[in-house]
Formats: structure tokens, C-alpha cells, sequence
């Protein structure tokens, strides 16, 4: 009895994960596990979790079975291509700049528990490395047709001078009610260039908790666009260090939430250095009893002067019952900097859908064309066609369904 | 007068907002190839009228009847309005940042098409019209392509209606206050729009607080809204009577009689 009260939603979780079959030193697992044991699932009182809770993680049955086989969408045509099935890696073809076979994992580095549970239950790590300036492209695939937990461990290197393009492709079959833990970490070296591209269109039963851990050296190019576009509860989590001067960082989001659907965007930019340039937009739209979290967070240390760092977050509500909580923070602590962050909630401009009706476009149609023009703001910023297309088709399938 | 050619025909109409009643009876008959113009003082209610052609919702209909071609119009939403070819210039048109010009158009015309059971345009067919009918209103075509009336000047914005007009084509115009913010160019080049646009099979309604913008748009009938009503009908000549003595001997008159 005793034990059953002193076990934690962690605890729980894990009795019903099966624990990983990539190699892991013993110092790398005791680390992870020690991690674990000492904590329980964020609450209410944990500032980064106060609007979001995980607790229905344990409610999912994970129990294999499968939901409608689907075809997967494939974003680019002429990407490298990695396809995860449920968690495993389909493809092992020997593509060069793709490891996905491993002697060690490297140790944790972060002190975030889900961090933590991804090592210790990862269902298959990958390396993703850009060497020259040629801008590869490579897309994975991550189709989820099965209620399973999956933990993919993605390592992106952007080696000095290179440029790279990765898309990562969620996807889920309609009813999918999986636990996708996801931890990410990104070097981007010297006059690197990379972008990131992570469109999450899961089940709708799907809890998807992602972390990325991004560290750029001077003269760096970072940009990361992030689509969440469908599933019961997505947490996002993106830090990105700026190390090095001359640095700059792009951050893109746009999501579509109805139903119950819960989405929480947290950011972190943390300029140590001087004259670097960070610009943030996140938009989105919120239907029926929907939630949208945006917590965006902007440090400017204390010698990071001639620093230009931008936020907006907005926010249009579609329906009467959807909730936003959003929250831009800045934090400055040089004297010779241009900042701004800002964050809006409203609703589609009455006057206008009036105007188009009055053109002859159905009510549904002319909202339709407003929040297009909405979070076309948030598209004009991608400039891989083939995922700005892919998006934006999604986006009207969002509104046709 | 032949029965078939009336377009629309208020009857007897009575509208409030927020409990205050604007329209107190207002009756008018405009057939197919006429021009009327509607004048009057301000809060006579020359917008009401148009806002409740046109659809708006704020508006509480407490008696009267509108007869479109045939249709009540009062039942039918503001998009099957503009099916059935009733086109409202706004007073103040609405900027609709990130919405181009041309892709609203475009949705606009298919949405009337297919409300009509008609094949969709095609592209070369619709950017052949955007052609020919900018040049009507003097609209730069880059106009066309940027977002819906964003940034444009007021002259700018009161053309793009008159050129939306123009594409969308319809059967009855009403002209709410066309003539305001205007420069005498604009204001020209707006008249010649309507005027080139004017046929037999089509008619509009000029709302206008000044005689100015008649002297380009020659009406065939003037009358003029007084609190709530249509209380006199004229020729043009009655818009240069206004023009000289203002609304002043109306109201007389009206509360005399």
C-alpha cells in the first residue's frame, strides 16, 4: 500500500513503457533515471506548466492497437527521406548525412524530465548531419497509425558553413491516440544556415510533448517554422542559445486548434552576445473549445548589446468558448538594445466579413479567406514552397472538414 | 407603368437600431435603366436605407416590405443579396490586410456563378475582365493585385468599389455617399465609371448629401429622405433647388404639412 502512494505519474507512465533497445552507458542511464525518480508530472504550480497538464498521458491505453492504415503525405520531393513507422525506423537505407545506428547515445545534457523519459524509452535516435553548402534537404517522416508511445531522439548538426533544410513530418491517422515524446538538439556551427520545418498533424487523441535545444556559434542563420496543426494536447518547448555574435534566428508558428485541442508554444531566446537579430511570429486560430498557450521568452545578457530582438504573438478566437493564454516576456539587462514583443486576441473583423458578404461570398467562405490572410502572415515566412503549399493545403482541409 | 421592369420596390418601411426608429415609412419604386438619387439632411436615414438593402444585422425590420425582381428581400442573407445582383458601394470601404484584390474578386464571381449554377470563370477570362474593367475607374492595375483597399487613398478606395461594381455586375447599385472624401478628379472619374456602367437592364440608387456629385451622375429621379421618409420626388431640378436653399423650407413644409 505504501508504494502504491508514494508512486508518481511518472512511475505510472513508465510501468506501461517499454524501455529502450539503443545502447546506453550505465552512467548515461543512472543520470536519466535519477532524473526521473526525483520528479512527478509539472503541476499548476510550475510557472512553465501553468496552463497546460499532461495528466491525461496516463488515460491513454497505448496498448498497440491500431487506427485506419493511412498513406502517408509526403512534404518534398526531392528530400532524403527517413520514414518512422509507429517509432521505428522503416528505412535504414545507408544515406550519407543520416545515422541512425548507434555504439553510445550521449549523456543527457538537459535537466528536463521528459528529456529524461525520451532517453530511457526512445524508440530510435537519429543524426542528421549538413556538411557542405549544397542545402540538402531531408525529410522525416513520422506516421503514427498505432495507440503507441514513441520517443525519437533527433540530433541535427549544421557544420561550419553549411547549409541545411530538415522537415519534420508528423503525422497521424484521424483517431490516433499515441504519446509522441520527441527531444531535439541542434548545433548550428559558424556561418551555418539551417531551417527546420515541423509540421505536427496528429490524431486527435495524440498527446505530442516536443523539446528543441538549438546552439548557434557567430555569423549563424537559425529558422524554425513549427506547424501544429491537429491533435489533443501539443506542448512545444524551444530553446535556442545564441552564442556567437552576428547571429540570426528565425521563429515561425501557425496553428489551426478545434475540438479540445490543447497547444502550448514555449520559447526561449537567450542572447549572450552582442549584435545578433532574433525575430519571433507565432499566429493562430482557435475554434470550438480549443486552447492555445504562447510563451515567448527573450533574455538579452547583460553584455549582448546592439541587440534586435522582435515577438508578436496574435491570436484570432473563431468561437465563444476557445481560450488563450499567451504570454511575451523580455528580460534585458544590456542598455543598447531594440526590442519589441507584443501579443493580440480577437476576433475575425466583423466589418469585413460583412464587406465580402456583401460581394457575394458565403459567411463561411469569407471567414475562410480572413484567417488565409490571417496566418498567410506566418506562411510569406517560409520559403520552402513545398512545405508553404502543404500547409496552406491543410489549412483549407482544416476548415472544409 | 409596366409592371415587369420594376427592379425594387420599398414599401411602407419601418427600421430601428437600438430601439430608436430611423426609418418611418419609406416607400420608392426604382425600375430597370433608371438612375435615383436620394438626398436629404444628415441622420434623415440615406445609410440606414442602405445598410438594410444591403443586409446588415444591427437593423431590427418592425413593418414595410422590399420586393427585389420578385424576391423578399428582407429574408435573404447579404451574400444571396448580392447573388440575386444587388451591389452596395460603401461608404467606408473596409482594408482587408493579406486579401488581394483579385483573389477576392475572383471568389466573389465564382461564388455568384455557382449560386447561379454557372461554370467558374476561368483564370484567362477573369484577368482579361481585370483588364477591362480597371480601365474604366483609371485603376492602376497593381491596385488590383494588393490588398483589398490597404493603404489605397480615399479616391483610391471609392474607385476600387466602383470597379468591384464593374467586375461583379450587378442589376441594382446603391451608391451610399460615393461622393465623400472626393477631390473634383476622383469624383469624375468615379461618374464617368457609374455612367459607363448604366444600361437599360440595369438600375442604381445615389445616395448623396450634396448636388455635387450629380452634376457627373445625372439622375432621372431626385427624392429627398427627411426623417424617416421619402417626403418629395423631383427631377434633377429639384437638386439644384437644394443645392441653393438647403433643407431648411423641407423640413418646413414637412412639418406643415
Amino acid at each position: 500500500m505504501e508504494d502504491v502512494l508514494t508512486q508518481t505519474k511518472f512511475d505510472l507512465l513508465r510501468t506501461r513503457l517499454k524501455g529502450t533497445e539503443l545502447p546506453l552507458s550505465e552512467a548515461a542511464k543512472q543520470k536519466a533515471q535519477s532524473l526521473l525518480q526525483h520528479s512527478d508530472f509539472p503541476t499548476r504550480k510550475n510557472e512553465a506548466w501553468k496552463y497546460t497538464n499532461v495528466n491525461g498521458l496516463n488515460k491513454l491505453l497505448l496498448d498497440g492497437s491500431s487506427s485506419n492504415a493511412s498513406q502517408p503525405n509526403i512534404i518534398s520531393n526531392g528530400a532524403e527521406r527517413l520514414h518512422i513507422l509507429n517509432g521505428c525506423i522503416s528505412n535504414q537505407a545507408d544515406v550519407p548525412g543520416i545515422k541512425t545506428s548507434w555504439s553510445s547515445l550521449p549523456e543527457l545534457s538537459t535537466e528536463e524530465p521528459f528529456d529524461a523519459l525520451n532517453m530511457l524509452y526512445c524508440t530510435g535516435a537519429i543524426e542528421l548531419t549538413f556538411d557542405d553548402e549544397k542545402n540538402k534537404i531531408i525529410e522525416l517522416v513520422f506516421e503514427n497509425n498505432c495507440n503507441t508511445a514513441i520517443s525519437p531522439r533527433i540530433f541535427i548538426n549544421c557544420k561550419k558553413g553549411a547549409t541545411g533544410t530538415v522537415i519534420l513530418n508528423f503525422q497521424g491517422s484521424e483517431k490516433n491516440a499515441s504519446f509522441i515524446n520527441v527531444s531535439t538538439y541542434i548545433d548550428v556551427e559558424e556561418n551555418a544556415n539551417l531551417s527546420i520545418h515541423k509540421i505536427q498533424k496528429n490524431g486527435t487523441e495524440t498527446f505530442d510533448l516536443q523539446r528543441e535545444y538549438v546552439n548557434q556559434a557567430a555569423n549563424s542563420r537559425f529558422t524554425i517554422n513549427t506547424f501544429p496543426l491537429s491533435g489533443k494536447m501539443t506542448r512545444n518547448d524551444l530553446v535556442i542559445n545564441v552564442n556567437g555574435n552576428n547571429c540570426e534566428t528565425f521563429m515561425n508558428g501557425a496553428y489551426t486548434l478545434k475540438g479540445k485541442s490543447h497547444c502550448d508554444n514555449h520559447t526561449t531566446v537567450d542572447h549572450k552576445v552582442a549584435h545578433c537579430y532574433s525575430k519571433e511570429l507565432y499566429k493562430g486560430v482557435i475554434d470550438d473549445r480549443a486552447t492555445n498557450v504562447f510563451n515567448g521568452k527573450v533574455f538579452v545578457r547583460k553584455d549582448a548589446q546592439k541587440i534586435n530582438a522582435f515577438q508578436s504573438n496574435a491570436n484570432i478566437l473563431l468561437s465563444e468558448t476557445g481560450t488563450v493564454n499567451s504570454k511575451p516576456e523580455l528580460e534585458i539587462y544590456a542598455d543598447d538594445v531594440k526590442c519589441s514583443h507584443g501579443s493580440t486576441t480577437g476576433q475575425l473583423d466583423e466589418e469585413a466579413i460583412f464587406y465580402l458578404r456583401s460581394r457575394g461570398l458565403t459567411e463561411k467562405s469569407a471567414k475562410e479567406l480572413l484567417v488565409k490572410a490571417f496566418l498567410g502572415e506566418v506562411l510569406e515566412e517560409v520559403d520552402n514552397r513545398e512545405v508553404r503549399y502543404y500547409v496552406e493545403k491543410e489549412i483549407e482541409l482544416h476548415f472544409s472538414a | 407603368m409596366d409592371k415587369s421592369k420594376d427592379m425594387i420596390e420599398i414599401k411602407n418601411l419601418h427600421a430601428n437600431i437600438e430601439g430608436k426608429e430611423i426609418l418611418k415609412g419609406l416607400t420608392l419604386t426604382v425600375n430597370a435603366g433608371e438612375v435615383h438619387a436620394i438626398m436629404g439632411p444628415n441622420g434623415a436615414g440615406k445609410s440606414t436605407l442602405a445598410s438594410i438593402l444591403a443586409g446588415r444585422e444591427e437593423y431590427e425590420i418592425t413593418a414595410g416590405e422590399v420586393s427585389f425582381e420578385g424576391a423578399d428581400l428582407l429574408e435573404l442573407s447579404t451574400e444571396e443579396r448580392a447573388h440575386l445582383g444587388l451591389f452596395l458601394a460603401f461608404q467606408y470601404p473596409v482594408e482587408i490586410p493579406g486579401v488581394s484584390n483579385v483573389n477576392f474578386l475572383r471568389t466573389a464571381i465564382n461564388e455568384i456563378r455557382e449560386a447561379k449554377k454557372e461554370k467558374p470563370i476561368s483564370a484567362k477570362e477573369f484577368m482579361a475582365m481585370v483588364r477591362e474593367k480597371s480601365k474604366i475607374v483609371e485603376l492602376d492595375s497593381s491596385l488590383a493585385s494588393r490588398s483589398v483597399n490597404e493603404g489605397f487613398s480615399g479616391g483610391e478606395k471609392k474607385r476600387n468599389e466602383i470597379f468591384q461594381m464593374a467586375m461583379l455586375n450587378p442589376k441594382l447599385a446603391v451608391l451610399d455617399e460615393t461622393d465623400s472624401g472626393l477631390d473634383i478628379d476622383a469624383l469624375r472619374i468615379v461618374a464617368k465609371g457609374v455612367n459607363t456602367l448604366k444600361s437599360a437592364e440595369n438600375a442604381s440608387i445615389v445616395i448623396t448629401h450634396y448636388q455635387r456629385l450629380l452634376d457627373y451622375i445625372v439622375p432621372d429621379f431626385v427624392h429627398v429622405l427627411y426623417d424617416g421618409r421619402i417626403v418629395k420626388t423631383g427631377s434633377k431640378e429639384l437638386a439644384l433647388e437644394l443645392e441653393e436653399k438647403g433643407y431648411d423650407w423641407i423640413k418646413e413644409e414637412t412639418q406643415v404639412g
